[in-house]
């Protein structure tokens, strides 16, 4: 039994939690990271990896609900994925500083509506590195979860955050008429 | 500032750039989750999933195994499981003697094991009442920037306490002192001998003994006690040697 093992959440109704979240996400994250990895062992290892760090971080990401979760486990397995493909083909992380910044996204930035199919095509094509932290953002994860998902520093995230807004603004505005606050 | 549906010159409506961003962001997330196979297709693809719950079971006994103690909990119930055993032989011995020279530690006695170091003291004399306990205002004045007093874990009688700290920011950095009044019969201490190294020190002009752990999770813990004018003192914690000392001389 699963929830035997689970001496890392303080409750019954967490371990209970858990091995529900865990059966119900195991196979979609193995699948979500085979397609990345085309690696039945490594995918393993990603599967472990994403259900050790929700236990981990179970009792703040346990207060979402059920679709969230499903979020979580998908956009942190794809994560997880493509870092462990890079580490193996012993490509070196991008520096975060040495990436030319965008203009940052005016503070009352307004966009028109007829725009959002374009905003979806271009939060489609994101790269990984911004799309995760952004996506889990907007699920309502917090800096700090989403940090300790993604194996980043809050600073990093931050970063990554305010990059990727300010790249689909800027990518928005590219061929539209900009929308001056 | 714009209204976040307000139109444009051109009857176009506009909305607040990352209001549009966050509903994007949960549409794509939506529809790249009903892109992916359903219950049935993804158990038909994995029929079999007992090699992975396996693997998490070891991987979460593991983790537990390496995680770190419970901080200021875990060290204090253990010094507090020392202080109740000295209580007990406090409150036992204070009554057995009769000797009629003047009070006083004789001795103290260290023993070596393989598991434990055990510290006894001898004394001999007739007792002075003020002599079994603590003097006035006896207490630990220093308290290192940050920490803060585990207040239920701690103790204080007239014949001796056990004070318990934690960092406010780290609450893995912990420490404890201990002092109490030598009792007739002597007092038993032990410590441990399997992961520490011990040596003398002067502690401002008293011999002290300095015990140097080292934990599991690759930190360092020092025991350092010593006795003075028929009391005895233990300052244990993970913190800086020089702020274990800070501490030690900072009790009186």
């Amino acid at each position: 039994m699963l929830d035997a093992c689970l001496a890392l959440l303080d409750t019954e109704e967490e371990k209970q939690r858990f091995t529900e979240v865990y059966h119900a996400n195991k196979r979609l994250v193995h699948y979500v990271a085979y397609r990345v990895l085309g690696d039945e062992h490594l995918a393993e290892d990603v599967v472990q990896d994403v259900f050790l760090r929700l236990a981990e971080n179970f009792t703040k990401l346990s207060q979402k609900d059920s679709h969230k979760l499903r979020a979580w486990c998908v956009i942190t397995g794809r994560n997880r994925a493509i870092d462990l493909l890079r580490r193996r083909r012993e490509l070196p992380a991008e520096p975060e500083e040495r990436q030319t910044s965008p203009d940052p996204v005016p503070e009352d930035a307004v966009t028109a509506l007829d725009n959002a199919r374009r905003l979806m095509e271009l939060v489609a094509a994101l790269p990984d590195r911004y799309a995760a932290p952004l996506r889990l953002l907007a699920q309502g994860y917090t800096c700090p979860e989403i940090a300790a998902a993604l194996d980043l520093t809050e600073a990093a995230v931050r970063q990554r955050i305010h990059r990727g807004r300010a790249l689909l603004w800027k990518e928005l505005n590219r061929d539209a008429e900009p929308h001056e606050p | 500032m714009p209204n976040p549906t307000s139109p444009d010159p051109r009857g176009r409506t506009l909305v607040a750039f990352d209001t549009l961003l966050t509903l994007a962001l949960q549409e794509q997330t939506c529809r790249d989750l009903d892109a992916l196979p359903g219950p049935d297709e993804l158990a038909r693809l994995y029929p079999d999933t007992a090699r992975w719950d396996k693997r998490l079971r070891r991987a979460l006994r593991d983790r537990r195994r390496a995680r770190p103690p419970a901080g200021p909990r875990r060290m204090t119930l253990r010094r507090l499981a020392l202080v109740m055993a000295v209580l007990v032989l406090l409150m036992t011995c204070a009554l057995a003697t009769s000797a009629e020279v003047r009070y006083a530690v004789r001795q103290a006695v260290l023993q070596w094991t393989d598991r434990e170091l055990r510290l006894t003291y001898a004394t001999e004399g007739a007792p002075d009442p003020a002599a079994l306990t603590l003097p006035e205002g006896f207490s630990d004045h220093y308290v290192p920037e940050g920490f803060v007093m585990d207040e239920e874990n701690s103790l204080d009688y007239t014949d001796f306490f056990f004070h318990a700290y934690y960092d406010s920011e780290n609450p893995y950095n912990t420490y404890s002192v201990t002092c109490y009044a030598i009792q007739p019969t002597g007092q038993i201490e032990t410590f441990d001998n399997e992961h520490t190294v011990y040596e003398t020190i002067d502690l401002h002009g008293i011999e002290a003994t300095l015990g140097t752990s080292s934990n599991f999770d690759g930190s360092t813990s020092y025991y350092l006690f010593w006795e003075e004018d028929g009391i005895h003192y233990t300052v244990h914690g993970n913190l800086m040697l020089e702020t274990i000392v800070e501490i030690a001389n900072g009790i009186s």
